[in-house]
């Protein structure tokens, strides 16, 4: 028995000396953990790469994205059949229980975390930009500026549609972000126009065509005009917009089809757009498919239906396809509305192609026909931001609100010069008929650009408009009430969140 | 000096009632002596005398003593041997050493025999009669026992019928008897074999083989690291032997393994050849984790999702499959979901120098089980139209005259041969001291579906090769090498998508490309299979190599080492060629994966066994073991591929490289764990059992790298009471109960760390690379742990001809590894916590009968019936957590909900169509609504159809599933058939939301030509074109279908050539038989099987708890094969 004990002894003792807590460690080859990242100036700069793919996502500037909220449930465009993913607010059934009923992949909660998302790694890489002593102030000046943007620019979002929002600008642990509440969107907005300013400071004036889809100072400043106008700073507004158009390189086209062109994308124009490249194996797929929404789709056309082989046949020789959703196209009321001598109507509306009549009308200047540079589902297409024609009518909008429009006319006419043929200056109007005549305008410059349902809200005339839409498919205006000028917070984020709802137990008025 | 060894091992005789008695003794005499014969009287000399100084009682110890200090002779054995038998009262005097030596033993309790090879039997509780027999013993009978496959069988009991004497056979299997004259019968005996009986007919050589006992109470029960008489068994175990398994045509032995054993329950996912199964063994315990059970081969632990196809079925002996917490708990973190334990065959019936040959051979015929009826062209196109009409668009088809009516399934599908060919070598070498199988296997399956199937060869080597008479050594490996054809679409596709209305070939003989009905581009599956090419290949080595050291009979260290190695490629190429490439000329496009996964186990164990006391036993096992494994993989893929000769031979002619892909991937884990098992068995009546197994993972955070998972059992053998023996009802009756902890290790490796997670986008349209945080670290992850407790009830009656076993079962789960929620703010959706906890409670019958038993004509029949009920009773604070979307747009369909069963389907009641505007009007729901259009239920009556309309629809647990089996054999004929099926489980039916419901461009139940129309008015099949979106169909009660079931798994029928009759002396066996597997299924489904699954994947967090759910995958096969199998 002596024996069996020792040599169990030696078994068990041998064992333990091989040292099982080395033996058990692991070891992750195959994964990068943000411990041991953020050393070098290149890994900071993949980490603001990270910032820009999840702008790019299907729930924020990729697919429909965020015209869900943006577009859609206004007077411009909407599908040209029942679409789930748009139904509640294009219809204004929007409640607690069907915002996440909202297509589950990229509907709002979604959004909100991508929002967030962004939020958190601007977070961590700025706490770890502080901590690291090896990158030059100037380089890091750039890191914090970039980083400091798209912090703000998400909470700009989040604050337009949410209003107030769980507001944290430190790398804090899961276990005390995920208990915040809400925070006054005031307070937001002022500490963010302080981040955009600082970014404008230390962003580079213009983009390398290396880094295009990648931000100046001049999107900083833009998106600091918009949250003047939010705020009715007139003057800061102005005086920001007047900095855009004056100090930045960014010019008018004097074309407005040029704008769009496929062949030019980064253009004088534009200030910022999101880059997607036809093929690439982007973590949200090949390509993306914001462009199918607007494209028809070849079993709705064309009119006569007779005519569907031979249209199909004619488009076929010239590679192009209807290979689209028909889920983004003008609306009866757009169409009905939009002056005919306005040269920028064949841009946002046409209905018939290649002599055949369609069904429905489309918006040429973002849909995409062409299938073999930009196959259903893999375009590259990008999606525009930011461009200067709408700085030049907010320089226009704030001078009127300050002034009156006088000083106006020269910011909103310089706009619509390229409009008319000949040229129809506005002239003559009082403050209020400048205001209508403006709120005109932005709907036929930048119809379809994610403007149009924030600026409704931001004038306090979304309830009138969609009252006074004339809609296909959906009937909004029965259901629309004062409290969709924002969005309820998804019901799941209160159930896990309670303190959401400590400040407000109404929910945006949800509830 | 010659040397003189005493030994009594392992002996059986008969006492009382031909009750077998079983004790184990060893120890060795030494003594210098001139003469030896047989009798006792002999063994020392008639001068030899003892003198004795005190009158006093001796110990046996004193007496040897004795012996040694007063003669030449000396005593050499165990200290403690003799400390049960009696003191002798000697007087002071002088006393023979023969006499003295007798008196010794000659209690009332022990006797002694010799024999001739200088062996002293100590025999207990022999009357003193004993003594006369052994006077007039004349007759010696030696010989071998081994068992069917030749390895010697130490210890078995070898007794003279009718009377005590006995002996027992030493450790070669080698066995002498002394016996008196006359006409005598030998019972040979042996635990786990059946008892033989054979007459001496005047020979003095008797080599014997005994058969395994695989049915009775004496059955080996594979228990990992060990192996128990099933009649000894404290735990549930269920064995399945290897014979109900083989010549079955299929690719995988756990396609076979469905309804063998209860509380099993297999399901298929797919018809596709090699496709893998799901196995629940009661119930699954697990949310994000696994829930397959783990399997073990030859003590190999292959994990939970080995590729069985790897291992040829009739290399198996028997499948024992672990089940209740003391059963699994050995294999600690593991063994949760329950532990299938595959034992491969060694050794050959072969007598030691003559192998046995044996060739087998099928070959056989697979067609398609059953069909779905769909609409055909002409009646799709109409419903096309009318849908299109309805809607106010243009029609689809102008002339229904012109449709094409192709059938697809029809054109995809064929009969598809299998064919089996598996030769086999087995024997025991001459000088007995090596035992070898091997067995080579071509085995070839086409799939249902053209251009897929499965080739396998296989060959394994069995060793066992006994170095000394301490020291054996062995080896079990495995070689095996796959081709799979990979299936060229996904068969749920050409179900749902591909209308009758879609012709092959153009008017030019081109694949057409474009769906007729959308005009868009859409897959021409014919084009697929014929064009694309997609195909694995698998090499794997699983080996196992053990030494084992026995010094003492009683006690075996055995340290094993097993070797794993597996290598995976996998070609795909598209060619350009491809009708939806051809149209956007986008050029072909190939794609390589490589992966090469090498692990090793080592296992140390040490068992050791006594009798303590006179009838109570003792065994103990102890064991170490080291597991690590490493997992590489890579793969490339090209793009604008313009050649389409070389494919993915040469994907450097990928003319677009800015879509061409590499990566690659690094995996490992290791494991350390102690082991233990104690079994106690007190009186023969009470068994007990203690097993604790304590694991350490690298997968979790320091701190939690441990955990120890104990449990026990206790059995009580009421047969063995009196007063139940006095009933004269059982032949057997035992009740057990364990209770106790496994584990679940559940998640992947590195899964307690944060990561960053690629996120390249692009810039000026060409790609950059980023990261962003992936998921948030947690260090506190720990294992799942499940408590199980399990009361089992085994009865035999009428000579155990009839066995029942019942078992009850419980089974908690807790800390459950869970994507518990997040609010969104943080970044993330979720973060994975040990929360939540299920419940399982089960009942599981067993029932065997031999119906009839006569020499020529026998039945037998086996039931397996198990019902599991399982719960969710926590989630870690929230209500429930959603699962999988099975239907598009159509909502969540599966949800956990505490105190629900796992998962419960949802969806809205279906109340039929709308009848009239009037109703619409009045139940004022938003949106559009038509006459004839679907209406579903408004739950919580906000006008609006919602997923908070959802209710629990039903659920994929059956209320029962079993397995009926009945062999019969009647002279040289043996048939077998077995049923297996399901009772009371739903079935959610995705394919239902575009087939029943909408979508013109979509496949169209048959039963949609009696849709609502203006004239069919009261229909509830909505109305060609009242459904615009798949979004306005969320998953709904007739997507929910019974999946009730019983299907005729297998029916086999073989004759045995009688070679003995006619002569063929070449020939040990011929057997030929006819298989038919799967030959039918009762069922109400629409697609008539519901076994098939939408999900298959094992770690999916997703799909694991999903099962139940179809669209129609690819189709079972229904075979029949013919064979035979020769042995030489």
């Amino acid at each position: 028995m002596k024996f069996i004990t020792k040599y169990i002894l030696i078994l068990v003792i041998g064992t333990m000396l091989i040292g099982c807590d080395s033996y058990l460690e692991e070891d992750p080859k195959s994964i990068t953990s943000p411990d041991t990242f953020f050393n070098t100036i290149e890994e900071f700069e993949l980490a603001i790469v990270g910032l820009y793919d999840t702008w790019g996502q299907d729930y924020l500037h990729g697919s429909i994205g965020l015209y869900r909220f943006t577009e859609n449930g206004a007077d411009i465009v909407g599908p040209n059949r029942n679409f789930g993913q748009v139904e509640q607010i294009m219809s204004y059934s929007l409640s607690e229980s069907t915002i996440d009923a909202v297509y589950w992949n990229s509907g709002a909660p979604k959004t909100w975390q991508g929002l967030y998302s962004i939020i958190l790694n601007s977070n961590t890489i700025l706490s770890k930009l502080e901590l690291n002593d090896v990158i030059s102030q100037a380089n890091k000046d750039v890191i914090e500026a970039e980083t400091l943007f798209h912090r703000a620019y998400a909470y700009y979002y989040l604050t337009n549609l949410w209003g107030d929002v769980p507001y944290y600008r430190e790398n804090l642990p899961i276990s005390e972000i995920q208990a915040l509440p809400r925070t006054d969107k005031k307070t937001i907005r002022d500490e963010i126009l302080v981040d955009l300013q600082k970014a404008q400071l230390s962003l580079p004036s213009s983009i390398n065509s290396d880094n295009f889809g990648k931000v100046s100072k001049w999107v900083a400043a833009t998106v600091m005009v918009k949250i003047y106008l939010i705020q009715n700073k007139w003057q800061e507004a102005r005086d920001k917009s007047l900095e855009i158009i004056n100090d930045s390189p960014h010019k008018l086209l004097d074309e407005y089809a040029s704008v769009f062109r496929l062949d030019n994308e980064y253009n004088e124009e534009i200030i910022w757009s999101t880059d997607f490249g036809k093929d690439l194996m982007q973590d949200h797929g090949w390509g993306n498919d914001w462009v199918d929404h607007f494209s028809p789709r070849i079993r709705d056309e064309p009119k006569e239906s007779t005519k569907k082989a031979e249209l199909s046949a004619a488009l076929a020789a010239r590679n192009e396809g209807f290979t689209g959703y028909g889920l983004q196209i003008p609306l009866p009321d757009f169409v009905k509305k939009f002056p005919l001598d306005d040269l920028r109507r064949a841009s946002n509306i046409t209905t018939e192609y290649l002599g055949y009549e369609l069904n429905f009308p489309y918006m040429p200047k973002r849909w995409n026909l062409d299938q073999i540079n930009s196959p259903r589902g893999n375009h590259a297409d990008n999606k525009l931001i930011f461009r200067l024609a709408d700085v030049y009518l907010m320089a226009a909008e704030a001078e009127n609100e300050l002034n009156g429009p006088t000083s106006a006319y020269q910011y909103i006419n310089k706009v619509r010069e390229r409009a008319f043929e000949p040229d129809q200056p506005l002239s003559g109007l009082s403050k209020d008929d400048f205001r209508l005549a403006m709120y005109d305008e932005r709907k036929w410059e930048l119809a379809a650009e994610g403007e149009r349902r924030m600026d409704l809200i931001r004038w306090g005339i979304l309830l009138d408009v969609v009252k006074n839409t004339e809609y296909r498919v959906y009937d909004p205006a029965p259901n629309i009430k004062p409290r969709h000028v924002l969005l309820p917070i998804p019901t799941e984020e209160f159930i896990l969140n309670p303190a959401l709802l400590e400040s407000d137990p109404t929910n945006n008025g949800y509830r | 000096m010659q040397i003189m060894q005493f030994k009594t091992i392992n002996k059986f005789f008969y006492k009382k009632k031909n009750k077998l008695k079983f004790i184990m003794r060893t120890f060795m005499l030494l003594f210098c002596t001139t003469v030896f014969s047989f009798s006792a009287n002999e063994v020392f000399s008639q001068n030899d005398k003892i003198v004795i100084n005190d009158d006093k009682d001796y110990t046996i110890d004193e007496i040897f003593d004795l012996f040694r200090e007063q003669t030449k002779h000396t005593f050499i054995y165990q200290e403690d041997l003799f400390k049960k038998i009696p003191k002798l009262h000697l007087e002071k005097g002088t006393i023979k050493a023969n006499e003295l030596l007798e008196k010794s033993f000659s209690s009332d309790k022990y006797s002694f025999s010799f024999t001739r090879k200088n062996r002293i039997i100590i025999i207990e509780e022999i009357p003193v009669t004993i003594k006369e027999e052994i006077n007039i013993q004349k007759l010696q009978v030696s010989g071998i026992v081994t068992d069917i496959d030749g390895n010697p069988l130490p210890g078995a009991s070898i007794v003279e019928f009718g009377t005590d004497n006995g002996t027992s056979s030493d450790f070669d299997g080698n066995y002498e008897i002394n016996l008196p004259d006359g006409e005598q019968t030998l019972v040979f005996s042996y635990l786990g074999f059946k008892t033989q009986e054979v007459e001496i007919n005047g020979r003095s050589k008797i080599n014997v083989v005994l058969e395994i006992d695989s049915e009775g109470l004496d059955e080996i029960v594979i228990t990992g690291y060990g192996e128990v008489r099933r009649k000894d068994l404290t735990g549930s175990v269920a064995k399945v032997n290897g014979d109900d398994l083989a010549n079955l045509p299929a690719a995988r032995v756990d396609q076979s393994l469905q309804g063998r054993a209860s509380g099993v329950q297999v399901s298929s996912i797919s018809g596709e050849p090699g496709a893998a199964t799901t196995i629940r063994i009661r119930g699954g315990n697990s949310i994000q984790g696994n829930n397959e059970p783990l399997w073990v081969i030859d003590g190999i632990i292959v994990g939970t999702d080995y590729n069985l196809s790897n291992i040829n079925a009739n290399d198996i002996k028997s499948i024992d499959v672990l089940k209740d917490a003391v059963a699994v708990s050995i294999y600690g973190t593991r063994g949760a979901n329950g532990v299938i334990l595959v034992t491969t065959k060694s050794g050959s019936s072969a007598s030691p120098g003559v192998p046995n040959i044996t060739i087998n051979a099928y070959t056989g015929m697979q067609s398609m089980l059953t069909e779905i009826d769909f609409l055909n062209g002409s009646e799709h196109a109409s419903y096309a139209n009318e849908d299109a009409a309805f809607r106010g668009s243009a029609l689809p088809f102008a002339n229904l005259n012109e449709v094409a009516n192709v059938n697809w399934v029809d054109q995809v599908s064929r009969s598809a041969p299998i064919n089996n060919v598996d030769v086999s070598v087995s024997g025991v070498s001459e000088n007995r001291k090596t035992n070898y199988y091997i067995s080579a296997n071509s085995f070839n399956q086409d799939g249902l579906i053209r251009s897929s199937g499965i080739k396998k060869h296989i060959f394994r080597t069995n060793m066992d090769i006994r170095l000394s008479e301490k020291v054996k050594f062995g080896m079990r490996v495995n070689l095996s090498r796959l081709s799979q054809e990979n299936a060229k679409f996904n068969f749920d596709e050409l179900y749902q998508a591909t209308t009758p209305t879609r012709a092959i070939f153009d008017n030019l003989g081109n694949y057409t490309a474009l769906d007729p009905i959308t005009g868009g581009i859409a897959s021409n599956f014919e084009a697929d299979l014929n064009i694309k090419e997609d195909h694995s290949q698998i090499t794997n080595i699983l080996s196992s190599f053990y030494l084992e050291f026995r010094p003492w009979d009683n006690m075996t260290f055995k340290s094993t080492f097993n070797p794993q190695i597996n290598d995976f490629k996998r070609n795909r190429f598209n060619p350009g060629a491809l009708p939806n490439n051809l149209i956007v000329s986008n050029g072909g496009d190939a794609r390589v994966d490589n992966s090469l996964e090498v692990s090793y186990i080592n296992e140390n164990t040490m068992t050791f066994n006594t009798d303590i006391g006179e009838n109570d036993y003792l065994s103990v096992l102890a064991g170490f073991t080291i597991q690590k494994s490493e997992f590489e993989s890579s793969f490339s893929e090209s793009y604008g591929l313009s050649n389409d000769a070389t494919g993915y031979n040469n994907m450097s002619f990928g003319a677009d490289p800015s879509r061409n892909g590499v990566g690659s991937d690094y995996n490992s884990f290791q494991l350390i764990s102690w082991l233990g098992r104690i079994n106690y068995s007190l009186n023969d009546k009470y068994l007990f059992t203690l097993v604790g197994r304590m694991d350490g993972s690298s997968r979790f955070a320091p701190g939690n790298k441990y955990a120890m998972f104990p449990s026990g059992a206790v059995a009580w053998k009421l047969s063995e009471e009196e007063f139940i023996k006095n009933l004269g009802v059982f032949n057997n009756l035992k009740l057990r109960a364990s209770y106790g902890m496994s584990g679940s290790q559940a998640i992947p490796s590195f899964r307690t760390l944060a990561l960053l997670d690629l996120a390249n986008t692009s810039f000026n349209a060409t790609e950059n690379p980023g990261v962003r945080l992936g998921r948030p670290e947690n260090p506190d992850l720990k294992w799942e742990t499940t408590k199980q407790l399990d009361i089992g009830l085994e009865m035999g009656f009428f000579d155990n001809r009839l066995s029942i076993e019942v078992d009850y079962y419980q089974k908690k789960t807790k800390d459950l590894l869970l994507n518990s929620q997040l609010p969104r703010q943080t970044g993330f959706v979720s973060q994975l916590k040990n929360i939540g906890s299920i419940e399982n409670t089960g009942l599981e019958l067993l029932i065997n009968s031999i119906n009839i038993s006569n020499d020529n004509f026998k039945w037998s029949t086996s039931l397996s019936l198990a019902g599991n009920r399982n719960k969710v009773t926590d989630l870690g604070g929230v209500d429930f957590i959603n699962l999988a979307t099975p239907a598009s747009q159509g909502g969540t369909g599966a949800r956990l909900i505490v105190g629900e069963t796992v998962p419960v389907f949802m969806g809205v009641e279906y109340l039929g169509t709308w009848k009239s505007q009037a109703e619409i009007d009045l139940a004022g729901y938003e949106g559009n609504h038509d006459v004839g259009g679907p209406r579903f239920k408004d739950t919580d009556g906000d006008g609006n159809i919602t997923q908070t309309d959802f209710e629990i629809l039903g659920s994929p647990q059956p209320d029962f599933y079993y397995g009926i089996g009945n062999s019969i054999s009647f002279e040289n004929f043996d048939l077998d058939f077995f049923f297996q099926g399901t009772y009371g489980n739903e079935v959610f039916n995705s394919l239902t939301q575009t087939a029943y419901f909408g979508r013109a461009e979509l496949t169209k139940y048959k039963e949609t030509l009696n849709r609502w129309t203006p004239t069919n008015s009261n229909s509830d099949i909505p109305r060609a074109g009242s459904v615009a979106s798949l979004s306005e169909i969320y998953n709904n009660s007739v997507m929910i279908e019974d999946g009730s079931h019983m299907r005729l798994k297998s029916l086999r029928l073989a004759y045995n050539i009688p070679v003995n009759d006619l002569g063929l002396k070449t020939f040990k066996a011929i057997q030929v038989y006819l298989v038919g597997a799967n030959l039918f299924v009762i069922s109400d489904f629409r697609l008539k099987d519901p076994e098939t699954s939408q999900y298959s994947g094992t770690n999916d967090n997703e799909t694991n708890l999903t099962t139940g759910f179809s669209n129609g995958q690819y189709p079972t096969a229904s075979t029949i094969s013919i064979g035979t199998r020769i042995k030489f």
